[in-house]
């Protein structure tokens, strides 16, 4: 019998443990650390103060909340860290989405051909052959597959980055949390994993101020994780 | 106290054993409860195999599937219930009743629970005696 329940894969902090010990040459590699730390933070303050352009949510500082431009040290013109630092118990956030410029007004208000075509699978099975509840990428798999898009991966967070890597059928784009409930239909919300949810969840826009996957729900706009939109084309 | 799992017939325990995956159930069910449906389906999305339990108005499904899950959304509130060896397990329950525990590691796959009526303390029951088969 084999029973394992969630872990939590807190990742830990290197430099944990080993304040009490600096000395010589790992004093100095601690200092460098700690500067390339300062110069780190010092950065995306600069950044998240001085522009305004992001999801502009502000629920999650520090990067947790994805789409805010600069919110998350990768990419930046910094010392190469030795490795990245999450939080303890946090999961690092989605690469990649942190660029995704800012969601227009006309994309708001009107469904693209593939988008109509999403909502039509959606009105058509609502809840797709074999979906129950839980199976949420399941039941979002299904709608895309019916617009020519395969997705792959057992848990819904992993959506993201396949859905990024197809710009001829998709652009990202970034969108505040109170912004969520006014997308068009057929944009696919992904949200991350976050400590104790290890799968994250996805979901297509109905364009009403609902979502469809698993079920046709209200859009969820309050989940504490972070999150990426992807518009198709 | 009564056998594990005879709350199922000889066959439907039987057919458990060619699931491609371990499924964790209730090893007994409170009076009242009984079994609605045993289903188990596989299609280019994975294997998915779910045991369905109504009593009145409330029901039950105990999910296990290898493919295609995202954690429950929630909303309403969360209740969490004791297991011996799993510790806590969450449930989250959404605005329209529904509800979806976390999803439980087995082997294989993948399992929760869901459904809709049963009280907090069913639930307790319910989870306290979930053993993977």
């Amino acid at each position: 019998m084999y029973m394992n329940p969630m872990m939590n894969p807190m990742m830990m902090n290197p430099m944990m443990g080993s304040m009490g010990a600096m000395n010589g040459m790992s004093g100095m590699f601690m200092m460098m650390q700690m500067m390339q730390m300062m110069q780190m933070m010092q950065s995306m303050m600069g950044s998240m103060g001085g522009q305004q352009q992001g999801c502009g949510c502000g629920h999650q500082p520090m990067g947790y909340s994805m789409g805010m431009p600069g919110a998350y040290p990768q990419g930046m013109p910094m010392m190469p860290m030795p490795m990245p630092m999450p939080m303890p118990g946090q999961y690092p956030p989605m690469s990649g989405g942190q660029y995704a410029p800012p969601i227009s007004g006309n994309a708001m208000r009107a469904a693209t051909p593939t988008g109509a075509r999403l909502a039509n699978s959606i009105m058509n099975s609502p809840v797709p052959p074999n979906c129950r509840p839980g199976y949420c990428y399941r039941g979002v798999k299904h709608h895309l597959r019916n617009v020519g898009v395969n997705l792959s991966g057992g848990s819904a967070y992993q959506a993201a980055s396949q859905l990024a890597q197809r710009p001829d059928r998709f652009k990202e784009v970034t969108v505040s949390r109170a912004q969520l409930k006014q997308l068009p239909p057929g944009a696919v919300v992904v949200w991350n994993r976050s400590p104790g949810k290890p799968h994250g969840h996805i979901s297509i826009a109905t364009g009403d101020g609902r979502e469809a996957s698993d079920k046709i729900r209200n859009q969820i706009t309050n989940r504490p994780a972070s999150y990426r939109v992807f518009l198709p084309k | 106290m009564s056998q594990e799992f005879s709350y199922l017939s000889a066959q439907q325990r039987e057919s458990l054993k060619d699931l491609p995956f371990s499924v964790m159930l209730p090893s007994q069910v409170p009076q009242g409860w009984t079994v609605a449906s045993l289903d188990f389906d596989q299609d280019e999305d994975g294997a998915s195999f779910a045991l369905g339990l109504t009593k009145g108005e409330a029901r039950l499904n105990f999910l296990t599937t290898n493919d295609g899950i995202g954690d429950p959304p929630g909303g309403a509130r969360t209740s969490r219930h004791p297991h011996q060896d799993l510790g806590e397990i969450t449930i989250e329950h959404e605005e329209d009743g529904e509800f979806l525990s976390d999803w439980m590691e087995v082997e294989g796959g993948w399992s929760a629970l869901a459904g809709s009526g049963p009280s907090d303390s069913e639930l307790d029951q319910f989870v306290q005696s979930l053993t993977v088969f």
